[in-house]
């Protein structure tokens, strides 16, 4: 009986196997009814308008908004596990997309009017925990609002807001928040708000417990002064190892002059286990024969970032970021180097969310003012012309200000 | 049965086809039309048989009519009463003014032909593209001139809420800003916002002027897509009538009117003062009207049509009070007053700019004063010259008061702000004050030159001063702590004929603007180890020329063609240039807005049917060329900026038609096309996608169509009723531009057909009636903005009681 039992349990693994290695045959015309999901995501602006436009190729042939994209949202978006979550303003609503090979679908939506009482929701980051942190600035009172979504069930774990402490005479006015472990990182801009032209010649981040955004703990550099709170991006990001990297903005056109508050430059700086590294400060400005300023950095992995760096000559007015005066470098922060990238200049300060690295490449949208507008494939870590031209986006009147991909 | 009800009021049929001769010397004919009690009877046609010249009696049953040196018949009609005829010799002497007696009757009067010409249809025989709406038959009724003005072709009033919200009228596709609205010949955007076309009760306007794309110098201000010009009710002699209203959403309305004109020294006071409330507490429901809670998991569950939700922060009240002090009919001048205008309005604020966001406390107070003198004379130092002047000083305190530490959902529950913040100020509460001073000046000379011809020159100044401050919120934070200011400028030269026995009518015009802002930036410095602040002004200047022409003529006594053209260009208003320091913020770089105009368009009527009916038909057709264009762009979720935002091009269509039988009973539907584009080719050189796109949140094709009936001695003799039936239709149209993303997730503003009715009784005499309105009769969800509901069903009642005339 174990014999012929044995037999069967063989020839039942046997035909399994075989049907299994049958189904993975290349010519098997079921793999090709295999549905292909969109899989890329790109956020459009035509002036006050928003759309996002899905697309199966972001390489080739064009992107266009017209007749295309979901209306009301473009900026803030993640994308997780077949779904796209994003922030839409008109309704006061956090929306589930179901992403389908043909686009998206509308599934569920949160009311981040009552979770984000009195506030609403600027910004949604995808945690390591898998939840989306919805956050806004603090208010002159110091009050941040938070909301913490479960994605796998949709749901509202935990919302309120958190106290950032003043330091000194310096009041927190913009922040921004990445979450290691049980503690999350809020970078924080401080001033003297009444007085446009008085910061800290430090950089201030206040760590919470998280997800309860208790104890806080404020730690401080005295690498550079400015905002490590981001601008449009985040101004903190995890490595693969564990640490912590901030970058500031520092600019004429942000908070005040550099001369105003001297030895500031423009640095990436690491936290490790919850304090700053004061061993560790990457200057970037001494990379550059002038002043410059960075607006937005995002980190492709691997200890590169790619970051938008504008010369501080060219930012004589606030418009200017607008123009096209943003240059995308390489920078490694490891090994502190920086490369400038063989990418047209373009306005690359408004881009709001950049979830863009699949297989070794970083993508990146880039809309010359005047000009052409293209999604760009980077090698990371390739050099200078390790860059290729992808999928044309429509004319002038467009902006991206986000792609999201789904991996 | 239809002979029983007689023909009513002013009435012009163009069925004489008289001579042109050459201009012969005209005298006048006066006189006073009036029951054999002697009470004046008002409206009454008066016409000298088989010529043109006509007019009706005004209130107080006076008439006059001018007319070459000759032989007549007089014919005097009204609805009710006999036909009075006698022969006339009109002679160059001075004639004693008439008095005509009418003896109420049942009689028909089909077979009298009466001719006579109105102001409102002397209007319309301009070469300029405008509707005349005459208020007379309404005035009884409880309905806001917003939606009389909606029933208007080209006209869409764009209405955010219930009673006192805000509002946008779109004209030809042309709106916001772009119109002007007058009172009177002054811009009401001095008026303050509680003495406004929305909220002026029906009973205190006798026609409203509705211009479309050119505008005459003598409305003197810059008005590009077009004007509405309210003329108020104004009697000679004394009176004083009041009224009452109540209806649906705990609404009331009260008005009082008055004027006491001494006979002999001719000194004159006139009174209009109205009160209006409502709670506006109406039902809404569906997208953006949503609750979420730990009940809901907080997930936004939408109100339903059978569960919906009700605004209750919508409340509306205002008192408003203008005093006229001065005389009338004197040797040195036909008017003159000294006047004061007051107003005060609260108004709750419900929602962001769209129902997604919910206020329970955020509101708005507003105080206005504003003296002014005004001063009219005809033929002064010389025959021909007439001057009229107008000064006022414009004082206005506006808040909005934000002080409520909750947030509130559209079950009208509150939870604690978590951030200690007020409704819209996320600093804790707000209570913004915005001061602003203005002043206005405008003269207005007209002079008759030989051969036909009219001299007229406008000019037209005003300056506004805008400050703000806030006691609870850092003086970093407070808009327009630092004074703002503008200074607007228009000067008009028009030259104005009739020729060819009126047939041809031409009006050709010069316009001249400048506008000046001063917008000012806090900048600190360090002084003496301190921080102190200093204005820093940034001056914005700009002149414009303008000019157009407006012609008509009168191919045949039924069939009238018309033809404007101008090129406009319009000014920044205070807010759009300064903010409101709430909702709006400044553009120091904003620039005035460009356009050209042409109208095209005939009237055909009205075309006799049988003995007793007849037929109108309007027709007309534009063209808009628009740069510069001023919109309000929504910054964020509460407020917005006006930009210039680029180029259109507008062409549209309208036709109305007016069926009447025996002038008694009207059927008249009228509708309007639009086709306005996105004109901006390139965008800094490079192709735009969205140029030839159809202009985003624009209607672009509306209708309406009415039935109205006026039947006197329906009940008792001498009375009175007056019946409407109305349906106004809107197509839909998308917020955005119309190419851009899937068609399936677009937003739409939807399509809708609203029922409005009425009817209203007046009792012989015609000291009382009483009206009952209802409006949105099917309880339709109407919308003229995205996620933005207008009231559902609602009924109103209005006693109106006239207490003293003669």
């Amino acid at each position: 009986m174990k014999r012929i039992k044995r037999f069967q349990t063989l020839l039942a693994l046997s035909l399994t196997t075989a049907m299994f290695l049958a189904s993975c045959k290349k010519d098997d015309p079921r793999a090709d009814e295999q549905p292909e999901l969109m899989n890329y995501f790109v956020g459009i602006e035509v002036g006050e308008e928003y759309y996002m436009v899905p697309s199966k190729d972001i390489m080739s042939g064009s992107i266009s908004v017209v007749g295309n994209g979901i209306e009301g949202i473009a900026h803030h978006a993640v994308v997780k596990d077949g779904y796209l979550y994003v922030i839409n303003g008109d309704e006061a609503t956090l929306d589930k997309y179901k992403i389908t090979e043909t686009g998206i679908t509308k599934e569920d939506a949160i009311s981040t009017a009552a979770v984000m009482s009195g506030s609403f929701a600027r910004y949604t980051d995808l945690t390591e925990t898998n939840d989306l942190l919805l956050m806004n600035f603090p208010n002159d009172e110091g009050n941040a609002p938070y909301a913490i979504i479960d994605i796998a069930t949709f749901t509202v774990e935990s919302y309120g807001s958190f106290k950032m402490p003043n330091v000194d005479r310096y009041k927190p006015s913009w922040c921004r928040a990445v979450v290691s472990g049980d503690k999350v990182y809020v970078g924080g801009e401080y001033g003297v708000p009444e007085v446009y032209g008085d910061i800290p010649d430090s950089l201030i981040t206040i760590v919470y417990d998280y997800p309860s955004f208790t104890n806080p703990k404020t730690i401080i550099s005295k690498a550079s002064g400015g905002s490590v709170a981001g601008y449009r991006t985040n101004g903190s990001f995890k490595d693969e190892k564990g640490d912590i990297y901030q970058w500031n903005l520092r600019s004429n056109q942000w908070a005040s002059n550099p001369e105003d508050v001297p030895n500031t430059p423009c640095v990436f700086v690491k936290i490790t286990d919850g304090e700053y590294d004061d061993g560790y400060a990457f200057n970037v400005s001494e990379e550059f024969d002038e002043p410059v300023s960075i607006w937005n950095a995002w980190y492709a992995g691997n200890g590169i970032a790619y970051a938008n760096v504008i010369l501080e000559s060219d930012l004589s007015v606030w418009d200017n970021l607008y123009e096209n005066y943003g240059q995308l470098y390489e920078i490694d922060i490891y090994n502190k180097t920086v490369t400038k990238l063989n990418i047209p200049k373009a306005p690359l300060s408004d881009i709001f969310s950049l979830n863009s690295v699949k297989d070794g490449k970083f993508y990146i949208p880039v809309c010359v003012k005047g000009g052409n507008a293209n999604i760009y494939e980077i090698a990371i870590g390739g050099g200078p012309g390790d860059v290729k031209v992808g999928a044309k986006l429509d004319g002038n009147n467009v902006y991206a200000p986000s792609l999201n991909i789904l991996n | 049965m239809f002979k029983l009800f007689l023909l009513n009021t002013a009435f012009f049929c163009l069925l004489n086809f008289t001579g042109y001769a050459q201009p012969q010397e005209e005298v006048t004919v006066r006189g006073v039309v009036v029951t054999p009690s002697g009470t004046p009877i008002a409206r009454a046609s008066v016409a000298l048989a088989g010529t043109r010249y006509g007019t009706t009696t005004d209130e107080q049953g006076q008439f006059d009519v001018k007319a070459p040196v000759g032989n007549y018949t007089l014919l005097v009609a009204c609805v009710g009463y006999a036909a009075f005829e006698v022969r006339l010799h009109l002679r160059k002497e001075s004639m004693k003014p008439l008095k005509v007696v009418l003896k109420e009757s049942k009689v028909n009067l089909d077979e009298v032909d009466v001719v006579g010409k109105t102001q409102v249809q002397a209007l319309r025989e301009t070469g300029f593209s405008v509707e005349s709406v005459e208020t007379a038959d309404l005035q009884n009724q409880s309905i806001q001139l917003n939606r009389i003005l909606d029933w208007t072709p080209g006209v869409r009033v764009r209405q955010e809420g219930g009673m006192g919200s805000n509002y946008n009228y779109s004209l030809n596709g042309m709106s916001g800003n772009a119109v002007t609205f007058f009172i009177d010949g002054i811009p009401m955007e001095y008026f303050g916002s509680s003495y406004t076309i929305n909220n002026l009760p029906v009973s205190l306007i006798k026609r409203i002027d509705v211009y479309k794309g050119v505008v005459p110098v003598d409305l003197g201000s810059d008005a590009l897509g077009g004007a509405i010009h309210v003329v108020s009710d104004s009697k000679r002699k004394r009176f004083l009538e009041t009224s009452y209203s109540y209806g649906s959403f705990n609404t009331h309305q009260a008005v009082v009117h008055g004027q006491y004109s001494h006979s002999a020294s001719h000194f004159t006071t006139r009174v209009s003062a109205f009160y209006t409330h409502s709670d506006n507490n109406y039902n809404v429901w569906g997208q953006g009207v949503n609750y979420a809670d730990a009940s809901t998991g907080f997930k936004a569950v939408d109100f339903t049509k059978e569960n919906p939700a009700t605004r209750f922060n919508d409340q509306f009240q205002t008192f408003n009070g203008k005093v006229d002090v001065g005389f009338v009919d004197k040797k040195w001048a036909d008017q003159f007053f000294v006047s004061l205008l007051a107003s005060t309005q609260r108004k709750g604020i419900q929602t962001g700019q769209t129902m997604a966001t919910v206020y329970g406390k955020l509101h708005y107070k507003e105080v206005l004063l504003m003296p002014h003198l005004s001063y009219q004379k005809e033929n002064l130092f010389t025959d021909g010259l007439t001057v009229s002047l107008f000064s006022g000083y414009s004082n206005r305190k506006g808040e909005t008061i934000d002080t409520a530490m909750a947030f509130y959902n559209w079950k009208g529950e509150t939870t604690p702000h978590e951030q200690g913040g007020g409704e819209i100020s996320r600093n804790g509460k707000s209570w913004y004050t915005l001061y602003e001073d203005s002043w206005i000046n405008r003269i207005n000379v007209t002079y008759r030159l030989p051969a036909e011809f009219k001299l007229g020159f406008n000019y037209f100044n005003s300056s506004a001063k805008r400050h703000g401050k806030d006691p609870y919120v850092s003086a970093y934070r407070v808009p327009h702590i630092a004074p703002q200011n503008i200074h607007r400028q228009f000067a008009g030269l028009s030259l104005e004929t009739k020729k060819f026995d009126e047939r041809l009518y031409v009006n050709t015009f010069l316009k001249w603007y400048d506008f000046k802002t001063t917008s000012n930036e806090l900048e600190y410095f360090i002084v003496d180890g301190e921080y102190q602040a200093t204005a820093v002004p940034i001056k914005n200047n700009k002149s414009n020329w303008g000019g157009g022409i407006a012609a008509s003529y009168k191919f045949h006594p039924l069939f009238l063609t018309k033809f404007s053209v101008e090129q406009a260009t319009r000014l920044p208003t205070p807010t759009e240039a300064l903010g409101n320091g709430v909702l709006v913020t400044n553009n120091p770089n904003i620039k005035p807005e460009q356009s050209l105009n042409i109208n095209l368009g005939l009237v055909w009527g009205r075309i006799p049917i049988g003995s007793q009916q007849g037929l109108t038909v309007t027709a007309g057709v534009f063209y808009r060329d628009t740069k510069d264009q001023l919109l309000y762009m929504i910054a964020s979720r509460d407020d917005g900026i006006y930009e210039n935002v680029g180029q259109t091009l507008g062409k549209g269509v309208e036709l109305a038609m007016v069926y009447d039988l025996n002038h008694w009973l009207k059927v008249n539907a009228n509708m309007t096309y639009l086709d306005i584009r996105n004109n901006q080719r390139l965008e800094d050189g490079v192709p735009n996608i969205i140029y030839g796109d159809r202009l985003r949140n624009t209607p672009y094709l509306l209708g309406n169509a009415g039935i109205s009936a006026n039947i006197p001695n329906s009940i008792q003799g001498g009375s009175k009723l007056f019946a409407y039936l109305h349906a106004n239709y809107l197509h839909e149209f998308y917020l955005y531009w119309p190419s851009l993303g899937t068609a399936d997730t677009k937003n739409i503003i939807p399509s809708q057909l609203v029922y409005d009715l009425g009817v209203g009784y007046t009792l012989p005499g015609e000291r009382i009636s009483v009206a009952l309105d209802l409006s949105n009769v099917t309880n339709t969800q109407a919308y003229d903005n995205f996620l933005l509901q207008k009231p559902g069903r609602a009924a109103f009642i209005k006693l109106k009681y006239q207490l003293a005339y003669n």
